[in-house]
């Protein structure tokens, strides 16, 4: 039982607990918002190649994601050990995907 | 004969009865909980499986019909692998060892570590519900292979959730261990000053946390399709069968890592005690099991050789399975290395690692003869595989579990187990398993077909040979559990250190007390393994 | 043989015994978790990546049936929602706790609101027979019917972590008003925080996959 309630730190911890500000978030947020009627509206106004499509509809879904996840989820102010770990995880997820499209595409 | 000891008190002999057994968040509680509920499901697998090469001593229908018999292989196939093989080695040896070969007095989410087991044990009786309720047992093999799962009358279902909630605890446990690993080590033991099997379980514990899931929704998939029928994977509906197979082994291949890696791990710890010198190459080994890991997780395919993937799949999960073997062969010329020029100590512990090494091999190989396209077109479905994966899983990871037990036995309840009974169970199991299995592989080369109740006559002598090994293996291990059982009252008291390790559980008092450590633990500089002379 | 046990005195600190609190610790175990959440969305991505690239011209057919606009708000509601818990974790540690117990209500309030139009779409889809084993729905050609079924699968497992995500955060709010979430000692708080922020993630790759196909 440890006398003080300070939490445990080991090297490589952050040192403080950075502190994002009410402003930042809502700028984050209002990214956020034009970045998804962004993508409705390059869906709705129809651009017809449908790889074309696919593939912006993922960029956008993804930058979204990255935003929320090193800002909202303060991924970039934390131990780069969660970044590497989150990295390889989504690297893995990619292969899955891949080495199974790939039997489907070469039939 | 009576002798006075006095020693710290145990963890056995804080609080006492049924409820702070099962309520304890003591990590070495736990993995006993784990030890005693695993064995017992264990043991009716291994009487599922003398059913079966019963049924096979000769041709025909010999004890049961054919549906019988697939329900029996289904649920031997699902106890073995769900029930036994992937949690035994990190939920028994992981959860009482772990914290301490780091020098910690407990797992990082102790209460998390309870609720893996209550799972384990919910799962285990969805598990066993299958044989008395409905139609019976799922008859359609542990892979559950679509469209036949989707269609048959059998508990699919019931079976597939008891999987579903296995994965759970199988992921709470990978989670905890990476936790524990990454924040719980003792100061002065840096990541390469750790044993070899933590390593081994940190690399296990990624498997656990990553492939898991995928399973898990699988199963969840299957359930959805016999619920509402409609068409994922069955082709009369728009669906692709092999859909299945991909997710299905996407998880089911790394689980096979999970199985093995940690009985490797073992071996690393076993070996260098007694052969008396620093293991070789340490930091091979714990980047082999990374390897392992890393490179495991992209080699399914190889099961799916047959079922109609793409020629150029085919070569690419062909030529992956390959790249996978090599960390494991680098694992084996480092255990033989270690042995060169030591003064080995002959016990039973060492035997097993032995008999592992052996039989790995024999598996190893053979894996990588299935793993080669054009042989497996002969031999997929055959007992060739039959052969393969039970000399890595039973010969590989059942065997150095066995000998584990016998590693620490000493250290777990404080009695050393009889050696020469246990060399006497040792040499019936050896003999035993080899007699069981190793005509398996003839068996298959000459065309036998896997999950058959009958089979033509010219493959009689080698079946009932494979039966008759059924029987000596069964009394070795008839043999080594009584053994075990009667050392417990009447065994010599059992010294902090029996066999002259070096890791920090040889530092605690047999058995350990409720925080492990009673003295600070002692890190070596020189590495987890050295020995003096 | 008699054995007589003795409680030792321990004659150290352990720094790094698993009893202490460690928040780096949780963390970690937190986002493990939500790598297992990703991993197991994953898998049904992957069938829909396969059964789309199988079935693009029926994917596209079915998506019409789906309400762009609903799912647009839908994604606006989900985007604040994680505005305001992420503001939450602001609050608590500038020590304003009645501001964060706000805007914890707030994000469950918008978790109700998804849950809401959501339930306004899929009995659009029943109304329209649209459900597996209903009659349109049997009448479809296969391709369709696999949109339709990943499309429930999906939407409805993604539901049932917004109801999951939304009780934690109550349980969030019980903590808060305990005190055993307060300026010093916080992780709590922003485990739940991070767990919505899953939930917000998921739904980002969901909407345009399901909803913006053309």
């Amino acid at each position: 039982m440890s006398e003080n309630n300070k939490s445990r730190y080991l090297p490589g911890d952050p040192k403080e607990h950075h502190v994002v500000s009410y402003k930042f978030s809502i700028g984050i947020w209002f990214g956020l918002i034009i970045l998804t009627i962004m993508t409705v509206l390059v869906s709705v106004m129809g651009i017809n190649l449908v790889a074309f499509s696919v593939a912006t509809a993922l960029i956008i879904a993804s930058t979204k994601a990255i935003v929320v996840v090193n800002y909202f989820m303060h991924l970039k102010y934390d131990n780069v050990v969660l970044k590497i770990l989150l990295g390889v995880t989504m690297l893995l997820f990619v292969v899955f995907i891949f080495l199974t499209v790939i039997d489907y595409i070469t039939r | 004969m009576s002798t006075v000891a006095i020693q710290p008190k145990s963890f056995f002999e804080e609080k006492k009865g049924l409820f702070s057994w099962i309520f304890s968040t003591d990590h070495k509680r736990i993995g006993l909980l784990y030890f005693y509920s695993l064995s017992s499901f264990f043991l009716v697998g291994v009487l599922l499986g003398l059913l079966m090469r019963l049924e096979l001593i000769s041709p025909g229908e010999t004890i049961m019909a054919a549906k019988t018999y697939n329900q029996v292989f289904t649920l031997h196939g699902v106890i073995m692998i769900f029930l036994f093989l992937i949690p035994s080695v990190p939920a028994v040896f992981g959860n009482i060892f772990l914290p301490i070969l780091i020098g910690t007095d407990d797992v990082a989410f102790p209460k998390i570590n309870l609720l893996s087991w209550w799972l384990y044990v919910l799962g285990g009786i969805f598990a066993l519900s299958t044989l008395v309720v409905g139609d019976g047992p799922a008859d359609t093999g542990w892979t559950f292979y679509a469209p036949y799962s989707v269609r048959t009358g059998t508990n699919v279902s019931l079976a597939v959730l008891a999987a579903f909630i296995l994965g759970f605890s199988s992921i709470l446990t990978g989670l905890n261990f990476i936790v524990t690993i990454h924040r719980l080590r003792s100061p002065k033991m840096g990541w390469f000053q750790m044993p070899l099997f933590p390593w081994a379980l940190y690399a296990t514990a990624w498997i656990q946390v990553l492939a898991t899931p995928i399973i898990g929704i699988t199963l969840l998939m299957i359930i959805a399709e016999r619920a509402f029928g409609i068409g994922l994977f069955d082709p009369a509906l728009g669906g692709d069968p092999i859909l299945y197979q991909h997710l299905f082994w996407i998880y089911s291949h790394p689980a096979v890592y999970i199985m093995v890696l940690p009985a490797m791990g073992l071996i690393s710890e076993i070996i260098p005690t007694f052969a008396r010198r620093t293991i070789f190459g340490y930091k091979a080994i714990a980047y082999s099991s990374m390897a392992i890991a890393f490179i495991g997780y992209f080699v399914w395919g190889h099961h799916m050789f047959t079922s109609g993937m793409s020629g150029p799949a085919r070569v690419i999960f062909s030529i992956l399975t390959f790249l996978v073997a090599v960390p494991s062969a680098i694992k084996v010329f480092n255990w033989v290395a270690t042995m060169y020029k030591g003064s080995i100590l002959v016990k039973t512990p060492f035997l097993f690692a032995m008999a592992f090494i052996f039989q790995f091999l024999i598996g190893g190989l053979t894996g990588l003869v299935i793993g080669a396209l054009a042989a497996d077109i002969h031999l997929h479905d055959t007992y060739f595989v039959v052969g393969h994966f039970h000399y890595v899983m039973f010969g590989g990871t059942g065997f150095a579990f066995f000998g584990a037990l016998h590693y620490w036995y000493g250290k777990i309840w404080g009695k050393m187990y009889n050696e020469k009974v246990a060399q006497v169970a040792f040499t019936l199991l050896f003999i035993g398993f080899n007699i069981l299995y190793f005509p398996m592989l003839i068996l298959g080369i000459m065309g036998m077909p896997r999950r058959y109740y009958d089979y033509l006559p010219e493959f009689t002598t080698l079946n009932a040979t494979s039966t008759v090994g059924s029987w000596i293996l069964v009394l070795g291990l008839i043999i080594m559990i009584v053994n075990l059982i009667r050392s417990k009252k009447r065994g010599d008291i059992a010294p902090k250190d029996p066999w002259g390790g070096t890791t920090l559980e040889w530092q605690t008092s047999s058995p350990p007390s409720l925080h492990n450590f009673d003295t600070e633990p002692i890190i070596p500089e020189e590495g987890p393994y050295y020995h003096k002379d | 043989m008699v054995i007589t046990y003795y409680k030792t005195m321990a004659n150290f600190v352990m720094v790094n015994s698993g009893h202490n609190r460690d928040d780096e610790a949780s963390k970690l175990g937190m986002w493990l978790f939500l790598f297992t959440e990703l991993l197991l969305f994953g898998g049904l991505f992957l069938v829909y990546s396969v059964y789309r690239y199988l079935n693009a011209e029926a994917f596209l057919e079915a998506s019409y049936e789906l309400n762009v606009m609903m799912g647009t708000i839908n994604t606006i509601v989900l985007l604040t929602s994680s505005l305001t818990v992420a503001m939450s974790v602001t609050a608590v540690q500038k020590g304003n706790t009645r501001l964060a117990l706000r805007l914890i209500w707030a994000t469950i309030a918008f978790a109700g609101v998804f849950l809401v139009i959501k339930y306004f779409e899929w009995t659009a889809k029943f109304e329209h027979g649209l459900f597996p084993g209903m009659d349109h729905y049997n009448h479809l050609e296969s391709g369709e019917k696999l949109f339709f079924f990943l499309y429930y699968f999906m939407t409805g497992l993604h539901g049932l972590h917004v109801i999951i995500g939304a009780i934690l955060l109550g349980f969030v709010i019980r903590a808060i008003n305990k005190k055993e979430i307060n300026q010093g000692s916080f992780i709590f708080l922003e485990n739940g925080a991070l767990y919505w922020h899953l939930v917000d993630v998921i739904w980002i790759f969901l909407f345009p996959l399901f909803y913006l196909i053309h």
